[in-house]
């Protein structure tokens, strides 16, 4: 029974309608940003983290005061029209240092989710790729980091490398490596077993370019969510390690050891510690709202 | 035609998980066991077979994309079987695969340019020689340049088929395993994707082996026709000859199954009874004999060979292949 001769004719150049023409490229990215805007709350979240961004350019332009000068006549006042939110134990006014610790907490959530997202990126990828033994070794250690309370380890690595911003970074940065490493784990494997990968394998592909090119592209999106929500995390980490004295030290106007601060001066002026609190509640709010948006945007089974 | 590729005795065991609990045995599932073939250059080989034959499994080992647990492979007089790294990176320029999915098997994050042009930047091919290469592949394959820069979901399945065809062929390669590359698209594409196929064969002097389970096609495409049951090939023989007298009981009942154009043509249809067995747990003797009807005591206990049954050459793997052809001949 053989087959009849070809009835259709031979490939013409195909002609896309105009319809077709429009999609763009990174089509994704777009839909991705559009579902965001029409999340109310991921919509929240990201207006917070555009003001936040925006106050941190700004903060010369918009505080006041210097963020570090002393008055001590005009210690503890309360808030007024000459300081929005009143002055702390040495005078210093709380909105200029409260917009100049925005720069700060920018600076602490990109720089400790860096540190994460890269070794975790890194070890995640590695355990998911290669398997076997690479993986068991990885996986157990980070297991093993996973077994302590996260301030805990975090109080034990800086106390380990000596109190200092810097070094709050860096602790919070290898708190955070567990999350990416398990999310990286678990993409890398789905996308591994992918036949493009295999295709890839099959045109003489190294591993560097299989892993570099194929599967870590097509395991972003759980990482950008999990970048996005460990910025907030990171924030409150680092704020309460310098809550503790083990991050920034004065007079670095960080939210955390603002709180610090002003925590023997909680009944008479009690200003001093509620507006540090609620920046970082509302900055962490915004990241963590964001990154739920996020995750339900880039989730390719909403697709339509 | 000299012989470009030959496997002999090729294994491919997976080992399970064990059901039971604190068991020490772990169950094999033995995908392809002991199949040897050979391909001359520029032929079409079909390999035909139910689903979980390990037809697939049989062409992902000769490309060593899967690690054979047994046997030998000789591409060009050479054995292959235990090359590594950059020998068999090397080899790959030679070798090339057509997979069945198009859908899966494109990069959804890489343009069609970057698609086609990876496997000659992977092999150091200078840029301007590259881009040439990509308009001459896309035009052979039937797209036009301006689908460079789109990427793969904005491509119909045959199209997408059409640019895996065209990374498969960027390293000029002789010998192209094409795993069931119609089975995933519509019967009209199919048939363009086919023609495109065999154009392709005559232009660049292809070697192809062409996994498939549709018979029609296979029929139209192949000079010669593996038939696979149970990881084993129960008959071998040229295209003409095994659609005309199958020789093999299991490849009689499957050309019966093949649907015919004409209504009125009396066509006896032989129906298999019970299931595939299961690959983990195979039958004794000859693998077919669960489902075979002209079974005996022998087939149960003993495995028959692959041996020639006709001068043409035709092999099966049969007790019985003499009474099974006279039973079907009168």
């Amino acid at each position: 029974m053989p087959i009849q001769p070809n009835p259709v004719p031979d490939p013409e150049p195909v002609i896309i309608d105009q319809q077709q023409r429009e999609i763009k490229p990174r089509r994704m990215w777009v839909d991705s940003l559009l579902r965001i805007i029409k999340s109310k709350t991921s919509f929240v979240g990201l207006c917070i983290i555009l003001i936040l961004i925006i106050t941190a350019i700004l903060a010369p332009v918009i505080a006041p005061y210097s963020p570090t000068d002393q008055s001590i006549i005009d210690r503890y006042q309360s808030p007024s029209g000459t300081h929005w939110l009143g002055t702390d134990e040495l005078g210093r006014d709380i909105f200029s240092r409260i917009i100049y610790g925005t720069r700060i907490s920018i600076q602490i959530g990109l720089i400790t989710v860096g540190i994460s997202m890269v070794i975790g990126v890194l070890l995640g990828g590695i355990a998911g790729y290669f398997g076997k033994w690479a993986d068991q070794i990885i996986m157990r250690l980070i297991d093993i980091l996973m077994a302590f309370p996260s301030i805990l380890l975090a109080i034990a690595l800086v106390a380990v490398l000596g109190p200092s911003l810097q070094n709050a970074m860096i602790a919070v940065g290898i708190v955070g490596i567990p999350q990416f490493a398990r999310i990286v784990r678990s993409a890398v494997l789905s996308v591994k077993e992918t036949e493009y990968i295999e295709a890839a394998r099959a045109i003489g592909a190294k591993h560097k370019r299989i892993f570099l090119q194929h599967v870590l592209p097509n395991s972003l999106a759980p990482i950008i969510v999990q970048a996005t929500l460990g910025i907030g995390t990171a924030i409150l980490d680092a704020a309460g390690l310098s809550f503790l004295g083990l991050g920034a030290q004065p007079p670095t106007p960080e939210w955390g050891a603002m709180l610090s601060d002003g925590r023997s001066a909680l009944q008479t002026a009690p200003w001093v510690v509620a507006f540090p609190g609620i920046a970082i509640f509302l900055v962490v709010l915004g990241f963590n709202l964001f990154g739920d948006g996020l995750r339900d945007a880039l989730d390719p089974r909403l697709k339509e | 035609m000299s012989t470009l590729l030959e496997v002999k005795n090729l294994k491919k065991h997976f080992p399970l998980k064990s059901s039971k609990l604190f068991s020490t045995e772990k169950p094999i599932l033995k995908a392809v066991d002991g199949v040897s073939f050979s391909v001359k250059a520029g032929e079409t080989l079909g390999l035909v077979g139910e689903s979980g034959c390990g037809k697939s499994t049989t062409g992902r080992s000769i490309l060593k994309l899967q690690e054979p647990t047994e046997g030998e492979i000789f591409f060009k007089g050479e054995n292959i079987t235990t090359y590594r790294g950059e020998q068999l990176r090397k080899l790959r320029r030679e070798m090339q695969m057509i997979f069945q999915d198009p859908y899966a098997s494109l990069n959804p994050r890489k343009t069609i340019e970057k698609i086609i042009t990876e496997p000659m930047r992977i092999f150091n091919i200078p840029k301007a020689e590259r881009n040439k290469k990509l308009d001459d592949l896309l035009d052979v394959v039937g797209l036009s340049a301006y689908h460079k820069n789109r990427y793969p979901h904005e491509f119909s399945g045959g199209q997408r088929q059409r640019i895996g065809i065209a990374r498969s062929l960027a390293l000029e390669p002789e010998l192209v395993i094409c795993d069931e590359p119609v089975s995933a698209l519509d019967v009209s594409i199919q048939a363009q994707v086919i023609n495109l196929m065999e154009s392709l064969q005559d232009r660049f002097n292809l070697t192809y082996i062409f996994i498939a389970h549709d018979l029609s096609v296979v029929h139209h495409i192949s000079d010669r026709v593996a038939v696979m049951y149970l990881g084993k090939l129960v008959e071998i023989a040229d295209v003409d000859d095994l659609y005309r007298s199958p020789k093999h009981p299991y490849t009689q009942a499957l050309l019966s199954a093949v649907p015919e154009a004409n209504p009125h043509k009396e066509k006896e249809r032989i129906i298999l009874t019970g299931d595939l067995p299961s690959p983990a747990n195979p039958p004794s003797g000859c693998k077919f004999h669960t489902r075979c009807p002209y079974a005996e005591a022998i087939c149960l206990t003993e495995e028959p060979i692959l041996k020639n049954v006709s001068p043409e050459g035709q092999m099966a793997a049969c007790h019985f292949v003499k009474e099974v052809v006279e039973q079907t001949t009168v």
